[in-house]
């Protein structure tokens, strides 16, 4: 609770230092603003880190399923990583180049997940009679 | 969990800095250097940001095993 109220505290810190500047020197109102994100969600991510783990002990339950989980969490990294960037993106009114970060994530993800998809349609197709 | 305000407060200060800097050059009459040190001050900031920006992939190259 304290770490929520601490990361409110400083966006609304960096908010209203944003607005001071805004004024007089707006690009480093803007870059003001892409640090303070990037900044938050680094320190977010030692709370994300708690819930990977949880996952990782998950994994350890089905031994089988380890790659998945292993390929579940990247997919997880990429999407997080690709729309984080792409909000920054557009914080500073770069839609375009947003646009093509979201892209580049959503076909990096397929890249990583469609052997998953392959190895489930090999599985569906098994269960087929008279395909083997 | 520290946060890391130390470098939002000091972008804050050099943007007032410049800011202030730049509107005294400019009713000296010295336009010149006022957009360079808009122009340094800006680079100043964005290196900051970048080396936030830094850590921020780095945290999440960590922390989502790609390294593995």
């Amino acid at each position: 609770m304290e770490d929520l109220l601490q990361t409110i505290g400083i966006c609304f810190l960096a908010g209203f230092m944003s607005l001071m500047l805004k004024e007089k020197s707006p690009t480093i109102s803007l870059l003001l603003t892409v640090c303070a994100a990037a900044v938050l969600i680094t320190q977010l991510f030692f709370s994300i880190q708690l819930v990977i783990g949880m996952v990782q002990r998950f994994s350890d339950y089905l031994p089988s399923m380890d790659l998945y989980i292993g390929t579940l969490v990247k997919v997880l990294g990429i999407a997080f990583i690709s729309e984080t960037s792409s909000h920054l993106l557009k914080g500073v009114d770069q839609h375009l180049l947003s646009t093509i970060v979201e892209w580049t994530g959503k076909i990096f993800i397929l890249i990583i997940a469609l052997p998953i998809f392959y190895e489930l349609l090999q599985r569906m197709l098994t269960l087929l009679p008279g395909t083997l | 969990m520290a946060m890391d305000v130390d470098t939002l407060f000091k972008i804050a200060g050099v943007g007032l800095v410049v800011a202030l800097l730049y509107t005294v050059l400019e009713q000296v009459g010295k336009r010149d250097f006022a957009q360079w040190l808009a122009f340094f001050g800006f680079l100043y900031v964005l290196f900051m940001v970048l080396q936030a920006l830094d850590t921020f992939f780095t945290t999440i190259r960590s922390v989502f095993m790609f390294y593995q």
